[in-house]
């Protein structure tokens, strides 16, 4: 009865958020509904007796993942649209095709073949976390690695692509070197406008 | 009442369903990113009620 009343209450919770999330016009009030749903969400999880991955859920998704969108919400400027260039469409369309026929063969591979069996069965006596730990030390362990390596490769990559400016420091320089190098900076600029 | 399989597809689908006008309603591209996330965490959740 209890699973009954939760589940029906985080439905409506879930689905109220959700929904304030696409409809409203303000991205404050999206980003913040976001967020709640994401929570509400991981109740599920909780209800399933996936504790695991209801922790990893609040932690990854209202953790990391919405502080990355209020960050790029303060940082960009996203109200102008975007123009992309597409110097080959048709080598890009052939390309997506390829892709997707790959991704739906990979998919629907095991209705093809009847041969599956359970290598790794699942416990009674192991916990939540046991279990994911075994498996993934053991059976999964090069794409953990993998995912390692990538992680590192996209930290690598973020920091050069934030550090352009980072020979100067702006915490070590005074005042006056501060104003000029803005002023230096937005002469020329208001020089190209003009013209 | 007794919670089976069959009402967490129902939930997933909804919220499938809310992130699709989302992603067809939305012309800024972090209100886009937005829906999308949502439509992921639908599929999560229902990958998570059949096991």
């Amino acid at each position: 009865m209890f699973e009954a009343i939760a589940f029906y209450l985080f439905a409506a919770l879930t689905i109220g958020m959700f929904t304030i999330t696409v409809m409203t016009s303000q991205a404050l009030y999206a980003l913040t509904a976001m967020a709640a749903g994401m929570i509400f969400i991981s109740a599920f999880f909780f209800i399933l007796g996936a504790d695991f991955l209801g922790v990893i859920q609040i932690i990854v998704y209202t953790g990391a993942v919405m502080a990355l969108y209020a960050f790029g919400m303060m940082f960009f400027d996203t109200t102008r649209t975007l123009v992309e260039k597409r110097e080959n469409p048709r080598t890009i369309f052939l390309l997506g095709v390829i892709a997707a026929t790959l991704v739906v063969f990979i998919v629907i591979s095991p209705i093809i073949s009847t041969h599956l069996e359970a290598r790794y069965p699942i416990e009674a006596a192991l916990g939540n976390s046991q279990a994911i730990g075994l498996i993934l030390f053991t059976k999964f362990l090069v794409p953990f690695e993998v995912a390692a390596v990538m992680l590192l490769v996209a930290m690598i990559a973020g920091i050069v692509l934030a550090g352009k400016k980072m020979d100067k420091s702006l915490t070590l320089m005074a005042e006056e070197e501060i104003a000029l190098m803005s002023a230096a900076q937005t002469k020329p600029e208001s020089q190209e406008g003009a013209h | 009442m007794e919670i089976t399989l069959a009402h967490y597809l129902v939930l997933s689908s909804v919220l499938f369903a809310i992130g699709l006008i989302g992603v067809m309603r939305r012309k800024n591209l972090l209100m886009l990113f937005f829906a999308t996330e949502i439509l992921l965490n639908a599929t999560n959740i229902d990958r998570k009620s059949v096991v």
